[in-house]
């Protein structure tokens, strides 16, 4: 959509037309519609893979199957379609008609069934589990809390009564990097630590990546919950002044962005040290099930000698008498394995925290 | 198209399941991404017909365009297509890779006299590029759609050289029958933006 929009762009400059000039037919209000109708989909491309990777994680770090696969499946689909409905919040206070505000405002929120349910899912398998605190579990954490308030906030940014409230304040700016860099990239975060050692045979330093943790957290909150503090009573986006009133909280939010900002420096060390002088990594250091982690360390050519054979469920921890994922060499399987009920059923075997 | 690596050659008939996922998912993406591209063109005219602002959608002086001119390139697509559907018929019936080769031909030449009509329509217009919304909209979908038309086209006539060195054997010719999803998705959008070019703004209710 934004390539396309950027062509109507180019054929206005460049060919003469006037798709967003009004003079001569045109309207500025298309490009608002034409970008958001981009720009707000885009957020959900990247927090659908975000959501993939703590799916993918939470269940290995918490020695539980993942509560409920199929709703979790059916709510990324439902993310996928209701995020075609959500661009006109954006222009609740750029002259959408007043009448289809409350459909408007409707179908936004109905967004956030789909990704409460999501939510629902990664707590569910949170629930009476033993949490195993890695790093990358630790940002899993990380990234439930950020999320959380991107996601409350992103409620009321979708309410028309509070949005015109709120529009243009720095609230939107801080559920935006709540959303963006508290969800997603505190799950990217996540994720480079867990496939780290398939990627490169080493181990990241735990010391360091606690350290990177705590030191992202509290710097990005410091940041992001003060400016929201400041956007809540009135402090518009884009200024470069504002009332005296607000000048502590402003200068707090800037040595905590300058704090954020240094903890990256902790990780590209971390990044940099491990990946040259880190431990050496065993096969499968997290003792999970999916199939990346059976393959050997440095991962052969074309991957597998044959096709391996799937015989049961990835997320199938701590279950009592849990088949192996795959059989790597299905030459070799036992013909009785297959002949057992259940096999390949996930949810077949009985749920125990024991692992 | 085909994959290559050693285990998927060692694979056999799972290669060939596998050639033809890969052919289809890149067809459908295609398709998708198109979709949604165009769509930017067919919501844009909605929404500055509606607004129509300064009374500049379809100014006065502003007549249909040649509408021989505009049906013919559909119309042409449209035969080509169906020829397209011939050969991919003989190819699977008659394991006819040279026979296909001949209706890519075909398919070919018509779509690119249809190509060559969209170029005309732009000509002896009584209206110019800076003519109000709807003249915008008419310029740029049909130089981007023509341009997109080419480019698929291109894709049929490589297809057709590569059928005729016998590279879509019976039970290889994922290629080609995905190829057809996406040239029946390029001729609707055609009729499309026919429908909405030359049909809906002169409707005596628009």
């Amino acid at each position: 959509m934004l390539i396309a929009t950027d062509t109507l762009v180019f054929f206005d400059r460049t060919f003469n037309t006037g798709f967003f000039a009004p003079a001569v037919g045109g309207s500025a209000y298309l490009y608002e519609n034409l970008f958001w109708t981009f720009g707000h989909p885009e957020v959900y491309i990247f927090a659908v893979p975000a959501f993939g990777v703590v799916l993918e994680m939470l269940p290995v770090f918490t020695r539980r199957p993942l509560f409920s696969y199929n709703a979790a499946v059916i709510g990324m689909f439902g993310i996928g379609l209701m995020r075609w409905f959500v661009w006109q919040h954006h222009l609740f206070m750029s002259g959408l008609t007043p009448g289809l505000r409350p459909f408007f405002m409707f179908s936004i929120e109905m967004i956030s069934f789909p990704m409460g349910i999501v939510f629902f899912n990664m707590m569910g398998t949170l629930f009476r589990s033993r949490i195993q605190l890695t790093v990358p579990m630790w940002f899993v954490l990380g990234f439930f809390f950020n999320f959380l308030m991107g996601g409350f906030s992103g409620v009321f940014l979708s309410d028309m009564p509070t949005d015109v409230q709120l529009h243009g304040s720095y609230v939107v700016q801080a559920h935006f990097h709540f959303v963006l860099m508290g969800g997603v990239l505190f799950a990217l975060f996540g994720g480079t630590y867990y496939w780290f050692p398939k990627l490169t045979e080493r181990m990241m330093n735990t010391r360091l990546g606690q350290i990177h943790f705590w030191w992202t957290w509290i710097g990005f909150n410091g940041t992001f919950i003060t400016l929201m503090i400041v956007g809540f009573v009135g402090m518009p986006r884009r200024v470069v002044t504002y009332l005296p009133g607000l000048h502590t909280a402003n200068v707090i939010a800037s040595v905590f962005a300058f704090v954020l900002g240094a903890s990256i420096f902790v990780f590209l060390y971390n990044l940099v040290y491990s990946w040259g002088w880190g431990p050496i990594a065993r096969q499968n250091p997290w003792d999970a099930r999916t199939m990346e982690w059976q393959l050997p360390t440095p991962v052969p050519l074309d991957n597998f000698d044959e096709i391996p054979l799937v015989i049961s469920g990835p997320y199938e921890y701590g279950m009592i008498d849990a088949l192996p994922m795959a059989i790597l060499h299905p030459s070799a399987l036992p013909s009785r394995v297959l002949e057992r009920p259940g096999v390949g059923e996930p949810g077949s075997a009985r749920v125990t925290n024991d692992v | 198209m085909a994959l290559t690596t050693p285990a998927i050659n060692a694979m056999g008939d799972d290669a060939a399941a596998l050639d033809a996922k890969l052919a289809f998912t890149l067809g459908r993406m295609v398709i998708a991404s198109g979709s949604t591209f165009f769509a930017v063109f067919f919501f844009s005219f909605g929404v500055l017909h509606i607004f129509n602002d300064n009374n500049r959608w379809l100014p006065h002086g502003v007549t249909l365009p040649n509408l021989a001119i505009g049906i013919a390139s559909p119309a042409l697509l449209i035969l080509s297509g169906l020829v397209y559907l011939l050969g991919q018929d003989s190819l699977r019936r008659l394991n006819g890779g040279i026979r296909f080769s001949g209706y890519a031909l075909v398919a070919v030449l018509l779509a690119l006299a249809a190509v060559a009509f969209y170029g005309a329509s732009l000509r002896h217009l009584s209206f110019g590029e800076h003519s109000g919304g709807y003249a915008s909209v008419f310029f740029a979908l049909t130089r981007v759609y023509a341009t997109v038309a080419f480019c698929v086209t291109l894709f049929m006539a490589a297809l057709g050289v590569r059928a005729r060195r016998g590279l879509y054997p019976l039970g290889r010719t994922a290629p080609v029958d995905a190829f057809g999803e996406v040239w029946g998705w390029t001729i609707s959008v055609g009729f499309a933006a026919f429908l909405v070019l030359y049909v809906v703004p002169f409707l005596p209710i628009a």
